[in-house]
């Protein structure tokens, strides 16, 4: 899966995950107070990205993901 | 180096399994409320999350051994990775409890994933609600997520003993002395609604507080004689 692929799955994911529709993820939305991804969702958005892309996300990694374009460009590096 | 250390760990370990599980044979155990909810959800067999506070993890995992781990009830328990907690692994791995280290006192750590994954394939999990690190008697949200996230409702569980040693540890570990009386008590089962918003999430962790609470002074005011060790009862 290259890069383009794993962002098209976090889209899909963050979508069905904050109830938006998926043209409206934008890099620059914040996953807390644009997307309203609170702990809860948080925990579901984390294992979702694990199982789809088969990749692990530590604590520390997953603590930088601030932003839909955080999860891009952590997507990019994995 | 390493090798030497994991070798040790796992001597201590065997050790304290067995100095527990003899002790344990010289425990008078009473359960004071609530063993019809073990039954319950022993015959049920559904996913619940098990939880106690940090000072109390020494007899509610045994009784978790003793009731269900023995009789092939998966659970998988939450250890954090410090030197005390690979202790505790080799211990639950030996009462054949699954291990999954890490911690939940975040949203979405890995530890509270894998949990999250363990209880989702049907397995009940153990988590304490002010583990790793306190405050004592203070809950985080991680036990309120996992069972927000996977519908299997909250078990609370507390246990006094007469008489007791107090550990010199944050929590000050309670073990039972041998031959002491032992009385344990389960909760009701707490379910936490699919839906909370942060406010809710944060009442949600105090009605956990407040139930384990009202169990400690249960099992401690069951012996007769005002509790010596009663959480704060309030944040």
């Amino acid at each position: 899966m290259n890069a383009d692929d794993k962002k098209h799955v976090a889209t899909e994911v963050l979508a069905e995950i904050s109830g938006n529709a998926k043209d409206e993820i934008r890099p620059e939305m914040d996953l807390v107070a644009d997307l309203g991804i609170d702990s809860p969702k948080a925990l579901q958005l984390l294992v979702a990205l694990e199982d789809r892309l088969e990749i692990e996300i530590s604590d520390e990694e997953a603590a930088k993901l601030n932003t839909v374009g955080d999860i891009y460009a952590f997507l990019g590096a994995a | 180096m390493a090798r030497l250390r994991g070798f040790k760990t796992t001597w201590a370990a065997t050790a304290i399994r067995w100095v527990i599980q003899i002790l344990g044979a010289t425990w008078r155990v009473r359960v004071v409320a609530g063993e019809e909810i073990f039954e319950r959800i022993r015959t049920a067999g559904e996913p619940v999350v098990f939880s106690f506070w940090h000072n109390r993890v020494l007899f509610c995992a045994y009784s978790l051994y003793r009731r269900f781990l023995r009789h092939r009830f998966p659970i998988a328990i939450l250890v954090s990775h410090s030197g005390d907690g690979e202790l505790g692994a080799h211990l639950a791995r030996a009462w054949g409890a699954g291990v999954v280290r890490g911690s939940t006192s975040r949203g979405g750590s890995v530890g509270l994933r894998q949990l999250y994954r363990a209880v989702s394939h049907g397995s009940s999990a153990v988590t304490i609600p002010d583990g790793p690190r306190g405050p004592l008697y203070r809950c985080q949200p991680g036990v309120v997520v996992l069972a927000q996230m996977t519908g299997a409702p909250i078990l609370p569980m507390a246990f006094a003993s007469r008489p007791a040693w107090k550990l010199g540890s944050w929590d000050r570990l309670i073990v039972p002395k041998p031959f002491a009386r032992v009385h344990l008590a389960v909760g009701e089962p707490l379910i936490v609604p699919r839906e909370l918003t942060g406010e809710d999430l944060e009442s949600e962790q105090r009605r956990v507080e407040i139930e384990l609470d009202r169990l400690v002074r249960e099992v401690e005011e069951s012996f007769g004689v005002p509790s010596t060790d009663r959480p704060p009862g309030g944040r």
